[in-house]
């Protein structure tokens, strides 16, 4: 390296700088007071997300800006809280008295989901069961791993998870819960409308079916739990179906695993999709796991499915734009694109790379997502 | 200016720093500049880095010149994911950043700047690790801040963080 001066400044006088002169000077007085209350909200975050909890308390607590430094990354501040905050922390936070028993009973679960579980009873009340949650922030993608599922009961409970939803709106888009949650959103015993509470907030969530806690492997407890996560999943469609759940969404997507494809094919294929089609859903996309042998099945029945839907009826119309349907882990995907106008629809046939990559980091078996436009 | 795979950088006090072409690019702004510009007699101004912190951020670049390139846009998600996840400084970075708050806050400002991804993130780590596990009144003491709340308005904060306490 070597090191001149130059004395003449007008040596910088190549216009492709212009625009980034102006950009620089602009913020250049930030080189004036250099701490870290000037340092752009970004950098804030880069810093905190190092940071603990109780750290993030503290630093709160230095003076006004620090306060506001913490204000100003809340959205961050709010991950952090949930990450680093243990489930008793969490209930103190959300003024829930701390009544977790070993002995404490599913009352508030569904009558069918006792039954359910009754066989396994002991488990869902000792065992700590895994629920991601994942909060989408701009550029950012936090997982909560290894919560308890059993203080998100403890929160439902006493009506305190939805102050925690609350509380992660402005910050945060739901992606995954587990069947159990999503099983008490839908509760009815309640009288909570979970959907409309999502709409009211603008929160979007994905209903995640979770049955599957054992890494993928098919084996005998996994076939059990398969066997009752259907009792579960039709009920659950239909009923989303029945109550017009769908009935403002634009966009449908789901992604499945098909160790038993066959029963989810003819839940999408003949209740699921027809329906869909009815309704003001414009794209559908279907991701799926498994093997290419499986995709083709399925894509042909689906074909042969929607050729029955327009073979049937002439007039059958359809809002829907778009199905594109993907086999992930071959790269294979095919993309069904509609054109009402002539009463028909072409087929596009392509093999493109994985694209899911990215958003799928784990294994399983049912993912139902509900992507926008709660209008 | 690109002489023999050499650039010339033009700090803000006038200062011209003379490198070889792969130091620089460990910058993605620089990178993006030469490629734009292609060979230029052109010294690149950067008005917004002084020529203390450019020196500094030279020697990073320097000492990082052989490392792997920096990932492109798309890449750079799972990049930092993967990064962020590495709490751990090198003996030669800890050395490196270990400087007086200002400066190292200007290279921190410099290494977003420049889109130095590695440098920032390490100028940020040293700076959370600065904080960690420190108080409130610590915290002041370490970045010479002027307590301004009210006591009352003290006792609030803390009323509203004391969920957090001793659970």
């Amino acid at each position: 390296m070597e090191v001149n001066t130059i004395s003449d400044s007008s040596t910088v006088s190549n216009k492709k700088f212009c625009k980034n002169e102006c950009s620089i000077l602009s913020s250049s007085k930030n080189l004036l007071v250099c701490g870290i209350e000037m340092l752009p909200v970004e950098l804030k975050e880069n810093i905190f997300q190092n940071l603990e909890l109780e750290d993030l308390f503290s630093i709160s607590l230095v003076n006004r800006a620090f306060n506001s430094i913490i204000k100003d990354v809340l959205p961050l501040f709010h991950c952090v809280l949930i990450k680093r905050t243990k489930p008793k922390q969490l209930l103190k936070y959300t003024s829930t008295p701390i009544d977790l028993k070993d002995d404490d009973d599913c009352s508030f679960l569904s009558e069918q989901s006792r039954i359910n579980s009754s066989s396994d009873k002991l488990n869902i009340k000792n065992r700590t069961r895994n629920v991601i949650l994942e909060y989408e922030i701009p550029n950012q993608h936090v997982f909560f791993e290894k919560t308890n599922v059993k203080y998100l009961k403890l929160l439902y409970k006493n009506d305190n998870l939805f102050k925690l939803l609350k509380y992660l709106q402005k910050s945060a888009t739901i992606n995954l819960i587990t069947l159990e949650v999503f099983e008490i959103f839908l509760n009815l015993k309640k009288k909570i409308n979970f959907l409309n509470f999502l709409k009211e907030h603008q929160l979007h969530v994905t209903a995640f079916i979770d049955f599957n806690l054992l890494d993928g492997k098919p084996h005998i407890e996994y076939m059990k739990r398969y066997q009752e996560s259907i009792k579960y999943i039709s009920p659950i469609f239909e009923n989303l179906l029945i109550k017009n759940t769908f009935k403002d969404l634009k966009e449908f997507s789901l992604f499945f695993d098909p160790y038993h494809f066959e029963h989810y094919f003819k839940i999408l294929i003949d209740i699921v999709i027809p329906n869909l089609m009815k309704m003001s859903i414009e794209s559908i996309s279907i991701k799926q796991k498994g093997r290419p042998s499986h995709f083709c099945n399925f894509k042909n029945q689906l074909r042969n499915k929607i050729n029955s839907l327009f073979n049937a009826d002439p007039n059958f119309e359809t809002k829907l734009q778009m199905l594109c349907i993907t086999c992930v882990g071959s790269g294979i995907r095919e993309t069904i694109k509609f054109r009402p106008e002539f009463d028909h629809y072409t087929l596009f046939l392509n093999n493109g790379v994985d694209t899911i990559k990215k958003e799928k980091r784990y294994f399983w078996p049912l993912y139902l997502r509900e992507i926008q436009n709660f209008e | 200016m690109v002489v023999s795979s050499k650039v010339i950088l033009s700090s803000s006090d006038a200062q011209s720093f003379t490198v070889e072409k792969k130091v620089a690019e460990r910058s993605i702004l620089l990178k993006n500049m030469l490629e734009d510009i292609g060979d230029s007699e052109e010294p690149i101004p950067l008005p917004n880095v002084s020529g203390k912190v450019l020196k500094k951020v030279i020697e990073y670049c320097e000492h990082h010149k052989d490392d792997d390139p920096a990932p492109a846009e798309e890449e750079r998600e799972v990049f930092d994911n993967a990064r962020s996840r590495n709490d751990e400084i090198s003996e030669w970075d800890g050395t490196f950043i270990t400087c007086e708050n200002e400066e190292l806050f200007e290279i921190i400002l410099a290494a977003n700047y420049l889109d130095i991804k590695p440098l920032l993130d390490l100028g940020c780590k040293t700076v959370a690790n600065m904080i960690r596990g420190k108080n409130a009144e610590q915290i002041r003491e370490l970045f010479n801040i002027e307590n301004d709340f009210t006591p009352e308005e003290e006792e609030q904060i803390r009323r509203e963080n004391e969920w957090a306490v001793d659970a």
